[in-house]
């Protein structure tokens, strides 16, 4: 999994029952704007997020209407599993560098 | 004369020039939006058009705007790749040019002269049959790689049953004409001192 996937399922784990569109969920992950969409769209299609256009009156407000994401159940479940992993993977003790040996005698 | 020139350039024609970008920078941006689109599956066109059509709008500032627009067009080809599992066309050509050199750059020239025919001609099936033969072509192996990896699997079958079968080698070997080693003055002493097989 991409550290961009991450970004965003952190974003969206963050709070799982809001749902946000694109540029919010970019800004809070400090993402490109470009790579925001590939990812959304494969997890999409796998299942672990749901999406749904608002429904807003666009002469009223001003602009058009936006895509909103959110966390499927099953997304949520994963999400949270591999997020886990990653930190637990990400803090393992092999990744601090030890003593050196050969400071020691000097 | 010259530093004239320079002032009205800096003081006229670049504020201008900038003025510009200003106002249509929306504008091309929208454009490229609606351009990138075009290259996803048909059926997700709409969508991801209103759907970044509807981010454009969120985001403040000309300039921004295009930039935004430049950075999802950008990644337009990865948007395909994870709707479809497969590549653009474009993307598949590079890949092709970089894997085969010249022989895939004819082959490229070629197909994109014929596309382009057909389109000139407005036969738009004609031009998707076309691409479908693009895009098999594309993703097809190159000749080099094909004969390597044939000459790496070791072939069990039968001669009779392999693709060079009828061959005129074969077909001498068939009739039990022809011999491993060739028939030359070199190829004669081998079989003498080798396989004990004396001509005369």
């Amino acid at each position: 999994m991409t550290l961009q996937t991450l970004a965003i399922l952190k974003v969206l784990l963050a709070k799982p029952l809001v749902p946000r569109y694109g540029l919010d969920i970019s800004k809070e992950a400090g993402l490109q704007r470009g790579t925001l969409y590939p990812a959304l769209a494969r997890l999409e299609k796998a299942g672990w997020l749901t999406s749904f256009q608002e429904d807003i009156d666009e002469s009223a407000e001003g602009r058009r209407k936006r895509r909103y994401y959110q966390l499927t159940g099953k997304g949520a479940r994963v999400a949270r599993q591999v997020l886990e992993a990653e930190t637990r993977r990400l803090s393992l003790p092999s990744f601090v560098p030890g003593p050196n040996p050969s400071a020691a005698g000097t | 004369m010259n530093g004239t020139i320079k002032t009205i350039f800096l003081l006229v024609v670049l504020p201008a020039i900038l003025a510009e970008a200003l106002l249509v920078g929306p504008w091309v941006a929208e454009r490229l939006l609606r351009w990138g689109a075009r290259w996803l599956p048909e059926e997700s066109r709409q969508r991801y058009t209103e759907d970044w059509l509807g981010e454009l709008d969120a985001v403040p500032g000309s300039l921004t705007k295009l930039g935004f627009a430049i950075q999802v067009l950008l990644r337009v080809p990865a948007t395909q790749r994870a709707l479809t599992d497969r590549d653009v066309l474009w993307v598949l050509v590079a890949k092709r040019l970089l894997a085969s050199g010249g022989a895939g750059l004819l082959m490229v020239v070629a197909m994109v002269l014929l596309r382009l025919g057909s389109q000139v001609g407005g036969n738009p099936e004609r031009a998707r049959a076309f691409e479908r033969l693009f895009r098999q072509g594309l993703t097809r192996p190159p000749r080099r790689a094909r004969r390597r990896s044939r000459s790496l699997v070791p072939d069990d079958r039968p001669w009779q049953d392999r693709p060079e079968f009828g061959t005129g080698k074969y077909q001498r070997i068939e009739r039990g004409e022809d011999r491993d080693l060739p028939d030359s003055v070199l190829g004669k002493v081998l079989r003498e001192k080798w396989l004990g097989q004396n001509e005369e």
